[in-house]
């Protein structure tokens, strides 16, 4: 079930949810949410019933968080997650990183600098920070209102979030932001050559398959256009590293647990965190899909615990 | 031991008779044509990071011959009135002269900046040359022995590099320095001839100048 | 904050300096924006295998950024050397504003290609109109090439000096004012391979740098008060020359004289 390495990190970074009742410990058998209520409430996909017609044992394997699971169950279950952070999204991002996710962010629209008139596709966008930055950029540098946004999530509740946020400022119910459900590995109804930007904050490293994200994000990008992906990185600062580590393994889940009642959602996001590829191997799979990068293709954020990802469509 | 003293005398003699007769034809040569087009020169298909190798074997090359130059003049100043060893280290500093100019030709030719140091290393050598001198003619030899050891090896080492690249002005430049290696080696026979090896000191006194022109190697490197 | 490279990221993509250099000088080895349709393998590359292939040359270097740099130029006096600039560049040739990202250090890159690009013009304007001329006819020929391209721009030109005094920036203008020069003395003929190299190029930065600041305030027709500064500038160092080389021969004469009189008292042979 585990592998070594898997079975050494579950002994050092979980020793208290060895002997609860979680899905990490009954092998995928019940539905990923700890809160009877909210199994009950938001279980739409019954495992027990959804029992594959094709055996799954044959399905290529891919990582959540620290575990293994077959790829067609991680949109699923990423999925769930997202449906049981949605709400207290905002406040969590606050609190994990004490604030500073915001600087990042800021800094990700003041490096993409857009001028009037710019088309930007937020995919994962859920609560729409970048979207918002965005057109508060626009509106404030270049006094612009023809800047536009579209806001792609996979995720109804988050998108529901971000609608509501949107509600309270002047953007809403005007052409400005627009918003859709979909799936950043296949953009079905965006058509080609459309966007002037396309960014991803934090989302990238939910998908089941990047490739095909950044080959998508490729297609529907003019000539010339911008990929942004703000995600989480290595640090390599070693002594950076062991606070970090010590910070998300230790603190973070703790945090959700008080604040969100949710351990293990932030469990999985830490750990996913730490499946993602490095800064370097990144950079590779962006210059793979066609993307044209300048200099080494990204800047690290606060010693590398985040990283800006840019490439250009020539 | 006289028999042997003699046979060293007659061999520097055929030895130096042999090299008056080949530098002789080496002052009748000359560099090829300098090019008129500028873009001959501009356009040398060269990677920049060839070009800056380039550039610094020029420099310390010159910056070698600098070196050896004001050796052999601090060396005439003292041991020039001497009978057996004087006659050898003129003609040395006769070669290293050519060297020298040679290199100052090249310099422009092929756009490479010459070292900044180079009061310095004139200093040094002549420093060396005079201290080596008076500690005795084995210990100058000794000295001799040193540098062109290391020039020697340099060079070989330059040519090592400059085998991967192919460039008609490429190929003079190595010609040169094949030409300029063999001459040094030459000279580090010379001076085993001249008893270096007996030279008070010997060991110490490699170890430091060995040291010494590795340092300056480095630093030329980049200066 | 600061960027780790590994050794992954060195093979194959090499990262400085500026691409449109190399498609200005027609090298094509280093390039900066790189993408997988342009990986090469390096000459240092390791391969895993035992049999390492020949270095495959390299690709052309992309050019649609030194084109949009190039197109980019006209709209300096009206925008001056900011990313508007660069935007409005990158819209005449069809690409979006958010285009001018590909140069992140926004003004500066394109004060950058300009500079290379003058030096580039000023060389292959001037070298082969060299003949007959006297050594200081040649550099003034040169300086006057090389400011009548600066010309057209020289409204905007302190805001330039501006952006290149920034510390960040600061390395940029003395390697071109380094090659400038450099170049200067060449066409000139310079053949000096000592000391002479160094303070020759000084003097010339110098002379320059002085003439083309004047240049930024002078309000007379045609900038004939630039031209009469880089007159009386080259003749003052032509004076300081014959200075320097008169005191040289003095000195030289000095040491000779010693060296002399201790050899007549026999102390070492000079």
């Amino acid at each position: 079930m585990f592998s070594r390495i898997q079975f050494k990190r579950a002994i050092f970074f979980r020793p208290i949810i060895a002997n609860s009742n979680h899905i990490y410990n009954k092998g995928l058998r019940r539905p990923f949410s700890t809160s009877l209520k909210l199994q009950l409430a938001n279980t739409t996909v019954n495992f027990s019933e959804q029992q594959p017609q094709h055996d799954t044992s044959q399905e290529p394997k891919t990582h959540f968080g620290f575990k293994s699971v077959p790829e067609g169950m991680k949109e699923t279950l990423v999925g769930q997650v997202f449906e049981n952070v949605a709400t207290n999204y905002d406040v969590m991002n606050d609190a994990m990183s004490l604030g500073v996710h915001r600087l990042w962010k800021d800094h990700s629209v003041r490096t993409m600098a857009p001028g009037p008139g710019t088309k930007l596709l937020d995919v994962a966008g859920g609560t729409g920070d970048i979207a918002m930055g965005f057109l508060n950029y626009c509106k404030e540098i270049h006094g612009d209102t023809s800047a536009q946004v579209t806001l792609l999530d996979i995720n109804p509740k988050m998108l529901e979030v971000g609608r509501q946020r949107f509600a309270k400022t002047p953007y809403h119910n005007t052409s400005q932001v627009t918003f859709e459900i979909g799936n950043a590995e296949n953009l079905l109804s965006i058509p080609s050559n459309s966007y002037d930007v396309y960014t991803i904050a934090f989302g990238i490293r939910n998908c089941t398959h990047i490739d095909r994200v950044l080959r998508e994000a490729f297609r529907v990008l003019k000539p010339g256009g911008r990929f942004m992906c703000l995600e989480f990185g290595k640090v390599r600062n070693p002594l950076i590293s062991s606070i970090y580590n010590l910070y998300s393994f230790q603190v973070i889940p703790i945090i959700g647990q008080v604040i969100a009642a949710d351990r293990d959602s932030y469990q999985y996001l830490v750990e996913s965190i730490r499946q993602f590829p490095s800064q370097e191997q990144f950079a590779e799979m962006i210059k793979k899909a066609g993307f044209t990068i300048v200099g080494e293709g990204w800047e690290d954020l606060t010693f590398g615990i985040a990283a800006l990802h840019s490439g250009f469509k020539l | 031991m006289y028999l042997a003293i003699r046979r060293n005398y007659i061999n520097a003699t055929i030895i130096s008779f042999n090299k008056l007769h080949t530098f002789s034809v080496k002052y009748n040569s000359s560099l090829k044509e300098e090019p008129k087009n500028y873009d001959q020169i501009k356009n040398i298909s060269l990677t920049p990071k060839q070009k800056q190798l380039i550039d610094s074997m020029i420099r310390i090359d010159q910056a070698g011959e600098i070196g050896a130059n004001y050796i052999y003049k601090g060396q005439m100043a003292i041991l020039g009135n001497d009978k057996k060893v004087g006659p050898i280290i003129q003609e040395m500093w006769e070669q290293e002269k050519y060297h020298l100019k040679t290199f100052d030709e090249i310099i422009p030719r092929y756009r490479a900046r010459p070292s900044f140091l180079r009061p310095i290393w004139e200093a040094a050598g002549f420093i060396l040359g005079v201290g080596t001198a008076m500690m005795g003619k084995e210990a100058a030899m000794a000295c001799t022995e040193a540098v062109e050891t290391v020039i020697g090896e340099h060079y070989n080492d330059q040519l090592r590099e400059l085998l991967h690249i192919e460039n008609n002005d490429i190929s003079e430049l190595k010609k040169i320095i094949k030409q300029f290696r063999d001459d040094e080696l030459h000279h580090l026979d010379t001076a085993v001839d001249f008893d270096a090896k007996k030279a008070p000191l010997h060991g110490p006194l490699t170890a430091i100048i060995h040291n010494g022109c590795k340092a300056a190697i480095w630093i030329t490197r980049r200066i | 904050m600061f960027k780790q490279k590994t050794a992954c990221i060195h093979q194959g993509n090499v990262i400085q300096p500026i691409i449109w250099r190399n498609v200005l000088n027609k090298q094509q080895n280093t390039r900066k924006f790189t993408s997988a349709a342009e990986d090469l393998k390096s000459e240092n590359s390791v391969n895993e295998q035992t049999h390492t292939p020949p270095p495959t040359p390299p690709n052309p270097p992309n050019p649609i950024p030194a084109e949009i740099l190039r197109a980019s130029l006209p709209f300096v006096n009206q925008y001056g050397w900011t990313i508007d600039t660069l935007a409005q560049g990158a819209k005449t040739l069809g690409y979006p504003y958010i285009s001018h990202g590909l140069f992140p250090r926004g003004g500066a890159e394109l004060i950058d290609y300009f500079l290379e690009d003058c030096r580039i013009k000023m060389t292959n304007e001037i070298f082969d109109k060299m003949d007959g001329l006297k050594v200081h006819q040649k550099i003034r020929f040169a300086c006057i090439t090389r400011l009548n391209l600066t010309k057209p721009y020289i409204k905007k030109w302190s805001e330039a000096l501006a952006i290149m005094a920034q510390p960040n920036n600061i390395p940029m203008p003395i390697e071109h004012l380094a090659k400038l020069v450099d170049d200067m003395w060449y066409l000139a003929g310079d053949k000096s391979a000592d000391m002479n190299w160094y303070s020759k190029r000084a003097i010339l930065a110098t002379i320059y740098t002085s003439t083309e600041l004047y240049m930024t305030q002078d309000t007379s027709p045609d900038y004939i008060g630039t031209f009469q500064f880089l007159d009386r500038r080259l003749q003052d160092s032509a004076t300081f020359g014959r200075l320097i080389g008169e005191i040289n021969t003095f000195a030289d004469f000095a040491v000779k004289s010693t060296f002399g009189i201790l050899s007549s008292k026999g102390i070492g042979r000079f």
